[in-house]
């Protein structure tokens, strides 16, 4: 049963099997939060946001007609309802207009333990807590989820070579700041 | 020398760079050890990112959420039925009183009836009193009270309905 296809499972959801619909959750449920901690900076918004998230497509599950992938349609759903969020927070640092040329500020000040308590990996994850939404959510759909540029293109709703932008400055910003923290080892 | 920018080691990075393009950045690379240092931290960054975690949901999301779905699911079952017995109840109203009307009109024009239509007459004429009785101004006052009760008691129901199911 948990070898079917995201296609089979919508077609017996939609054919009744609603118990089905658990499989696809418990497939894409941990990415999805993890898109939406990074996006949200907040574990508990996110789980809220997540179970709204499955609510609105398990209700729009007919309208999908399959034209793109499942994981590419539920993402773009739970991108705008982050959107929406923090909109409705007003504590948003997320610009839809920000300018591709502005270097967004990294706010590195909450980044905290020392190379020797923390692996690198989990100073990593803090890093990217504090990249700005935009740029955490590129990182997030194209190493975590594994899209490609152009189907998160379609997530954001952006073009495809801004989404290249956006991953080119979002490793740069990581990269310096690696070097500011010193977790970057000496390459000679 | 021309500066290699950024852009250009991310497209190495994924593989975007034409063969000449490629020839030319190991050109450089050999020339200059900051452009090897810059993209050797890149690399390692993306190694990195490649490994990133993710986050776990709290045990339970998806059986609380599968919940959800199923109170739904009831809800728009039940929202469905009420409102069908609503919309019967109406038609069946609105059906009789028509019936009833063009049974009068007919009643009235008629001038040869059978005894049989004489007596249903008779006896229509009886409920027709019924109903003008019914319907005077102390009566409908009554009704329509009951009626907006009704009304109010079945929004309460259906607003407490989707309060508990969604």
């Amino acid at each position: 049963m948990k070898n079917l296809t995201d296609n089979e499972i919508i077609q017996s959801v939609l054919n009744g099997n609603h118990s089905d619909y658990s499989i696809l959750i418990n497939r894409y449920k941990n990415k999805a939060f993890s898109l939406l901690v990074r996006i949200l900076k907040n574990k508990m918004e996110a789980e809220e946001v997540l179970q709204d998230c499955f609510l609105k497509a398990f209700k729009s599950l007919s309208g999908f007609k399959g034209e793109s992938k499942f994981s590419t349609w539920f993402y773009s759903i739970v991108y705008n309802t982050a959107l929406t969020k923090l909109s409705n927070k007003k504590t948003a640092r997320f610009n839809r207009n920000i300018s591709l040329q502005d270097e967004p500020e990294l706010a590195d000040e909450n980044i905290s333990g020392s190379v020797e308590q923390n692996s690198t990996r989990k100073l990593l994850d803090e890093i990217i807590l504090n990249l700005p939404e935009n740029n955490a959510a590129v990182i997030n759909l194209f190493y975590l989820d594994g899209l490609s540029c152009e189907e998160i293109a379609k997530v954001m709703n952006i073009s495809v070579s801004n989404v290249k932008i956006l991953l080119y400055r979002s490793r740069i910003l990581l990269k310096d700041l690696m070097v500011k923290k010193n977790l970057i080892k000496e390459f000679e | 020398m021309k500066r290699i920018s950024n852009d250009t080691l991310n497209k190495y990075l994924d593989g975007e760079l034409s063969a000449d393009e490629v020839m030319e950045l190991k050109t450089a690379f050999s020339a200059d050890e900051n452009l090897r240092k810059r993209f050797y931290e890149l690399q390692y960054i993306h190694g990195e990112l490649n490994r990133i975690s993710e986050y776990e949901l709290p045990a339970g999301f998806s059986s609380g959420l599968m919940l959800k779905i199923y109170n739904r699911n009831k809800f728009i079952k039940k929202q469905k039925a009420f409102i069908a017995s609503v919309i019967s109840l109406l038609g069946f109203t609105v059906l009789s009183l028509t019936a009833f009307a063009i049974y009068f009109i007919l009643s009235q024009s008629s001038t040869v009836a059978s005894p049989v239509v004489s007596k249903f007459t008779s006896n229509m004429q009886e409920v027709s009193k019924f109903f003008v009785r019914a319907f005077t101004h102390r009566n409908l006052k009554i009704l329509s009270t009951v009626f907006s009760l009704i009304a109010l008691a079945s929004a309460y129901y259906v607003i407490g309905l989707r309060k508990r199911n969604l």
